[in-house]
């Protein structure tokens, strides 16, 4: 049994250190004082400074959250939406081809789905004329399009374990439908709406496959400033932004996980 | 008697002709001229190609506790559901207090439903949750938190007002649907399978507390129920179901002992049916044989029937007596082996094996602890029973 047991750990130590060892060694690189990415000289926080000066850095920062959390909240909406219509109504002309059709960004190839819309965005120029310009717009667009369906899928199994006499039990009781979705079923699958959207922010924060293809002059999110710098060799400012970046994605899917966590039985 | 102390307050304030409860001598439904107060008139449901519910009627009179009894499937929910406007039938007519129902959508109807997985609201109190329905109602903040008091007396949980669903027991959380469904002063209160997800002994307590609350606050409740004991020891009457149709309706006694057709028969209690044809049938005089018994069956009353007609011949367990030594009489008896004997302690289960390989069953009090009157395993005996212990039925 012991040593059963002992192995179980050792093993699960390998992993963790198969695992973790990159990003902590990321980490620990990041407060190194020396230009040398791996030579270690001593501790500094003076890539964290020189980050904050660095224009390129700031600007595409903020432009990735905003595409982040516009992209997020409009995929929220509509993947709520596409989840009530394949959770709530009994049947209807095409469900489970739109069943299909929200779950396959899933699984679907970012090289694909990012050359897709980029012919698609393209035949649109030559149709009616935008977009006219590849930017901000369309990368938000394109991550709506996954967005969404990963929205759709957390909501919707939240929908399929909602017990309806709940509303049945609010009508009853005197209220309107619109009162009781505001009353009682929106407050049941916020949960599920929060972590939604806080995993439709995250996707869209650190995509790179899809926003390098439908990106144009001047939207340069942060995952590609990120790549068009370590061409050019890794830096520990890179490494300082890697840190940043990894703090708060541990913090937003913490969130994430505490939100699904709340959702009762 | 506290809870009847406390249910008044609560009522008459706002109601002062509700008082009176169904006093046990007086019974609507055999006047007449009495007017029901839910009129139920031939109401069908169909799901696809499939009847739920078949050209139902049934009248419910005011402050009755009425119990539909069926099977999971024989549409007993869907009429449940379809009081409280969660349904629209495919034909029929519902009234209340001689109000149509049809167009008026469940947040307008007189009515409350206390459901069976209680629905409470998870994310709301136990304050908020009774609260609700009053708060849709319009009713001043003030008056809110003074009947939700009211109501959590009525319920015995006082000072529960913030615990959250989660954090009560069954036996709490049903008490606090009741209060939740009590709270608008519905005319008529639904209750689906009210006691179905207690335990035994809370279900007997639960059961005193739910008649107790019935009689005080005079309002007329439905309730759906597959357990007919619940039934039983619950209702004024009962609407036995089966398939989408009313098979019999009638006061507990009636139902048990005057089953209107083997159905109904077969499913509430527990019977033992012999088929025979008729081979006479005078006044206070009808012989059935059985070839499953080796003297004739003798009822002392008539029933509308043909010679060499097949009907059943139906006798509660209870209503068998055993002997050891052959009756003198030469009809209502059987001969047969001792299969089986359960034990419970009040009384002894026999299963007997009768000469025709039928095997009957017979419940016999333990009255006696002598050893000589035992009867044990295996041993010859006579079952035999009265003229008038039995029911005829001809479906």
């Amino acid at each position: 049994m012991n040593r059963n047991r002992r192995i179980v750990q050792f093993i699960s130590i390998l992993g963790f250190i198969f695992l973790y060892v990159p990003i902590i060694s990321l980490i620990i690189f990041s407060f190194n004082n020396s230009k040398l990415v791996s030579v270690w000289s001593g501790f500094s926080t003076k890539w964290y400074f020189a980050l904050l000066q660095n224009e390129q850095i700031i600007e595409a920062a903020k432009l990735s959250v905003f595409i982040a959390a516009f992209s997020a909240t409009i995929s929220l909406i509509l993947g709520t939406l596409a989840a009530i219509a394949l959770s709530r109504y009994r049947s209807f002309r095409g469900k489970s081809l739109l069943s299909g059709m929200v779950s396959a960004p899933l699984i679907m190839p970012d090289v694909i789905t990012g050359l897709s819309l980029l012919l698609l965005f393209v035949t649109l120029r030559s149709l009616i004329g935008w977009p006219a310009q590849m930017g901000a717009v369309t990368i938000i667009i394109a991550h709506i399009s996954f967005g969404m369906a990963f929205v759709a899928i957390i909501v919707q199994s939240r929908l399929l374990h909602f017990d309806k006499s709940l509303e049945e039990a609010a009508k009853d009781l005197g209220a309107k439908p619109l009162r009781v979705f505001f009353d009682i079923t929106l407050p049941i699958i916020s949960p599920a709406l929060i972590s939604g959207w806080l995993l439709a922010f995250t996707l869209s924060f650190d995509d790179l496959v899809i926003a390098s293809f439908v990106t144009g002059p001047g939207a340069s999110t942060l995952p590609i400033v990120i790549f068009s710098k370590i061409r050019l060799g890794i830096t520990p400012e890179i490494n300082a932004l890697a840190t940043i970046i990894i703090v708060l994605v541990a913090i937003f899917a913490t969130l994430a996980m505490l939100q699904m966590k709340k959702i009762p039985e | 008697m506290q809870t009847k102390i406390i249910a008044n307050k609560y009522y008459d304030n706002n109601q002062s002709d509700n008082n009176h409860s169904l006093a046990a001598d007086t019974k609507p439904w055999n006047d007449k001229n009495a007017k029901p107060f839910v009129r139920i008139k031939n109401i069908s449901k169909v799901f696809g190609n499939v009847a739920a519910l078949d050209n139902v009627s049934l009248d419910i009179y005011k402050s009755e506790l009425f119990c539909l009894l069926g099977k999971s499937g024989s549409g007993k929910s869907t009429l449940l559901r379809i009081l409280a406007g969660f349904e629209k039938s495919s034909t029929g007519i519902i009234e209340i207090d001689g109000q149509n129902m049809e167009n008026i959508e469940p947040y307008e109807r007189p009515i409350n439903m206390m459901f069976q997985s209680y629905a409470l609201f998870p994310h709301m109190n136990v304050e908020q949750n009774i609260a609700y329905g009053l708060k849709r109602s319009g009713m001043k903040k003030a008056e809110i938190s003074q009947n939700v008091e009211q109501l959590l007396s009525l319920i015995k949980m006082e000072g529960y007002n913030r615990r959250k669903p989660h954090q009560l027991s069954g036996g709490q959380r049903q008490r606090v649907a009741l209060a939740r469904a009590l709270a608008r002063k519905p005319k008529l209160l639904l209750l689906d399978e009210p006691l179905g997800a207690l335990d035994k002994k809370l279900r007997q307590e639960t059961q005193f507390e739910l008649i107790n609350i019935q009689e005080t606050l005079g309002i007329t409740f439905i309730v759906v129920t597959h357990d007919q004991e619940e039934a039983m020891s619950l209702a004024t009457r009962i609407g036995v179901m089966e398939e989408g149709t009313i098979a019999q309706v009638g006061e507990p006694r009636e139902i048990y002992e005057y089953p209107a057709t083997r159905f109904v028969a077969d499913f509430v209690g527990s019977i033992n049916m012999f088929e025979g044809k008729v081979i006479k049938n005078e006044a206070a005089d009808l012989r059935i044989n059985s070839p499953e018994l080796d003297v004739n069956i003798h009822v002392a009353n008539n029933i509308a029937c043909a010679l060499g007609q097949t009907l059943w011949f139906a006798i509660r367990p209870e209503k068998i007596t055993l002997q050891k030594e052959k009756p003198k009489k030469r009809s209502n008896f059987a001969k047969g082996i001792v299969e089986e004997i359960i034990y419970l302690g009040d009384v002894s289960n026999y299963r007997i094996l009768l000469n025709s390989k039928k095997r009957i069953n017979v419940t016999r009090p333990n009255i006696s602890r002598d050893e000589k009157e035992k009867i044990s395993w295996d041993e010859e005996i006579y079952a035999v029973w009265h003229e008038n212990s039995g029911v005829v039925l001809a479906s």
